[in-house]
């Protein structure tokens, strides 16, 4: 069973296409990676999840049914963080469990619960302006999942956090996800992705790039790319086939060999041992940013990919 | 409890219950309260009896046996019970929800000590001067001859009193030495001063209106100010409110606490939320301004003058009011993202409803003129010249409440329609604030 189903979704901004024609389907129990560089349309695409915005056509479903009437059982850390400054925090938390359809009697010892655990104790009758960012973040996380929500949506809940308040909040996560909560993790730092997610989706400029599990990715994307530092330096490694350019910086011993579509990687591995003694003979596992500057280049040109790649190093 | 409600709830607790409301809005009021009662109180205690020695100057020798006359304390005593019998068959002829401020005069008066003066005739002002300085003296009158047959120029007489006199004594001390120089004057005519003064004192007239219910009192205060109060009430009340759900819809915006509320809430139950639960503060401070106006009201005597029975019809305008600045304020907070920002849609909006200040005395005054009844049409004015009319004292066409009353509704359904179109645009905007063509383009999308 799919938590979400998109169809056919497009979101127009005035003379901007921010989401379209998206497909996507998110499988039940899942962690679902969003990627994209900012203004990819990820944002948008979650606010529409959450019914916040309406898509101009196509259909979302969420948990089975419409996105309004799922509401409550839908947990959402937004980008833009935010706190009411005055209230006091287990006001705060309650407030939004409350809005968010919570009935529980013992809602009051549930957050103070949930305080100790994210190591935030003794902040409950404090006023949520007297707590430091990391603190406020992890509040906006608690009122994120306070109502056991079976979707969770986490828009890039680790900027600005500390390693430890980060590898704190990675635990939390994976807890959730281990008792079932689909969660989808939208984030600009595709590496982080990598790391705990099991499935990925790779959007630019509003349109899919790659919706696929780490498995399939690391299967489809197999290295393209063999770096090697002959004992040698004259020999010629462009000779071996299935090698299609030979690339070497400036000054530097190790020459990077782009390979051919279709070659056996390992196959050229062979042939390059036989040609003399090698310092060091790597394959390079691609990136996923690689893979999205390729995703991009095949589809888009050399060109945009580029400015795909700009973008990624810029945020 | 629905989700509206809670943010509701939300929004009034955390504007109405909070320290700054109450100082702002409570205890100024209360404030002036006590003191409408307390200094009344302080003003009634009796003063203390004035005892002592006056000098006089006066070159003619007729004015200082005069003076002597009207300082004697059994003159005094003569001339307050007088004048008591005079304000007693006065008020004698006013209904008795009339009576409370003129019953505390009288009451101030017949407890009033009466005044011990002796009198001295000297001829040097600057020795006497002397003496006032020294205490030996309550004041130094000089009276020059000119006086018993005065031009407008002459018609004066100079008084020196000592810097620790009070007020109150000074103004009785003035009193007697003028009145002094006219007993004088007709002495010099040969003139009967009280058959003189009994035949000049104007009399007062007991104005009544005659309508259809019969006879009522007109009353200056009724007419003008009472529909002042009335209409103050309303437009404090609703545009207070207004300004409550202003900062708070910036603030959730510049917070971006508003994307969280809007995961759990649509962008419709937060602002009727919100409009709501400012509604419940407006009404908190009508209550509570509008008890102690009538309190204070009846405290001064005047409460027969507040119409308690249209209080209905205030709470029908103030519905037509608030909900229209309301839905106001809440669109302009959603399109800004700073109070700074939001001046620029202020400005006009706060120009409007200021024009009911500048109509009041117009309106007021007659409150049936087609001008009056033209106004009470324009809709963002509908409430408050109604308020202004109907808090008077002429009766206001049934017809004329009805008609306001639904085009009054018909303001607030169509203000909240567009307003909701431009809030649910708005709230998710950052960046430039829109120009007033844009929110325009808002409300026309669909």
């Amino acid at each position: 069973m799919n938590a979400i189903e998109i169809e056919g979704v497009t979101k127009t901004f005035r003379t901007t296409t921010a989401v379209d024609a998206l497909d996507l389907a998110v499988p039940a129990g899942s962690l679902c990676g969003f990627l994209g560089p900012n203004g990819a349309g990820k944002s948008t695409t979650i606010r529409m999840i959450m019914s916040i915005i309406r898509p101009d056509a196509g259909r979302i479903g969420v948990l089975g049914g419409d996105a309004l009437e799922s509401k409550d059982r839908i947990g959402y850390l937004p980008e833009e963080r935010g706190v009411y400054r005055k209230m006091k925090v287990g006001e705060f938390v309650e407030y939004v469990a409350r809005l968010k359809g919570a009935r529980r009697d013992d809602l009051r010892d549930h957050v103070r619960g949930w305080l100790e655990r994210l190591e935030l104790p003794d902040v409950y009758g404090k006023r949520c302006q007297e707590l430091s960012k990391g603190m406020q973040q992890k509040v906006q996380f608690l009122a994120a999942v306070v109502h056991e929500p079976e979707l969770l949506i986490l828009d890039e809940p680790f900027s600005g956090l500390d390693p430890v308040s980060g590898a704190l909040l990675n635990r939390e996560i994976q807890a959730l996800r281990g008792e079932g909560t689909t969660i989808i993790f939208s984030t600009h730092v595709l590496h982080q992705a990598e790391q705990i997610c099991d499935r990925l989706f790779l959007i630019h400029h509003g349109v899919k790039l790659l919706d696929a599990t780490l498995e399939e990715i690391r299967a489809r994307f197999d290295p393209r790319t063999i770096g090697c530092e002959p004992l040698d330096p004259d020999v010629d490694l462009g000779a071996v086939p299935g090698v299609r350019d030979v690339h070497r910086a400036p000054g530097s011993p190790v020459a990077e060999l782009a390979l051919e579509d279709g070659v056996d990687a390992q196959a050229i591995l062979r042939r390059l041992l036989e040609l003399g003694p090698m310092r060091s003979v790597e394959l390079r596992r691609p990136t996923l940013e690689e893979i999205f500057v390729q995703l991009v280049e095949r589809g888009e040109g050399h060109a945009a990919a580029e400015r795909a790649r700009e973008e990624l190093s810029r945020t | 409890m629905s989700k509206a409600l809670l943010v509701a709830w939300r929004e009034f607790k955390h504007t109405a219950l909070t320290k700054s409301f109450l100082l702002a809005a409570v205890i100024g009021p209360v404030m002036m309260f006590v003191a409408a009662i307390v200094l009344p109180v302080l003003l009634q205690t009796p003063p203390k009896k004035l005892e002592g020695s006056l000098a006089v100057v006066d070159p003619t020798g007729e004015v200082v046996v005069a003076v002597r006359t009207e300082l004697d304390p059994e003159r005094i005593a003569a001339d307050r019970d007088e004048k008591l019998v005079g304000l007693e068959a006065a008020i004698a002829q006013v209904p008795e929800q009339f009576r409370g401020p003129v019953q505390d005069q009288i009451d101030r008066l017949r407890d009033a000590l009466v005044p011990e003066v002796a009198v001295e005739s000297v001829d040097d002002v600057e020795a006497a001067k002397a003496r006032v300085l020294a205490g030996e003296l309550i004041g130094v009158a000089l009276y020059r001859p000119a006086v018993l047959a005065p031009t407008t120029e002459t018609n004066a007489f100079e008084l020196y009193l000592p810097a620790d006199l009070s007020r109150r004594h000074a103004d009785l001390i003035e009193d007697r030495l003028a009145r002094a120089v006219v007993r004088a004057r007709a002495q010099r005519a040969e003139l009967d001063l009280e058959k003189t003064r009994a035949l000049l004192r104007a009399p007062t007239a007991i104005r009544s209106t005659v309508t259809e219910e019969g006879e009522t009192r007109e009353n200056e205060l009724a007419r003008i100010f009472v529909p002042f109060g009335f209409m103050m009430l309303l437009w404090m009340s609703s545009w207070i409110g207004g300004q409550y759900l202003l900062t708070s819809t910036i603030e959730e915006k510049s917070n971006r606490v508003m994307e969280v509320l809007l995961s759990a809430v649509s962008p419709m139950q937060l602002m009727a939320g919100k409009i709501v639960g400012q509604a419940a503060v407006g009404l908190v401070m009508l209550a509570l301004y509008g008890v102690l106006g009538a309190a204070s009201a009846d405290r001064f005597g005047v409460g027969h003058l507040v119409p308690l029975h249209k209080l209905g019809y205030l709470a029908v305008y103030f519905f037509i009011a608030y909900f229209t600045i309301a839905a106001l304020m809440a669109a302009v907070g959603s399109a800004v993202n700073e109070l700074r920002d939001a001046q620029t849609f202020m400005g006009p909006i706060t120009l409007v409803f200021m024009i009911p200040f500048f109509l009041w005395f117009v309106v007021s005054d007659e409150p049936n003129s087609s001008m009056a009844v033209a106004l009470s049409f324009i809709p963002p004015l509908t409430p408050f010249v109604m308020v202004l009319r109907i808090a008077g004292t002429e009766a206001i066409p049934f017809w004329q409440i009805a008609t306001t009353s639904l085009l009054g509704f018909a303001m607030v359904v169509g203000s909240i329609w567009a307003c909701a179109k431009v809030f649910r645009v708005g709230v998710l905007l950052y960046g430039k604030p829109p120009t007033p063509g844009e929110l325009v383009r808002w409300i026309r999308l669909s």
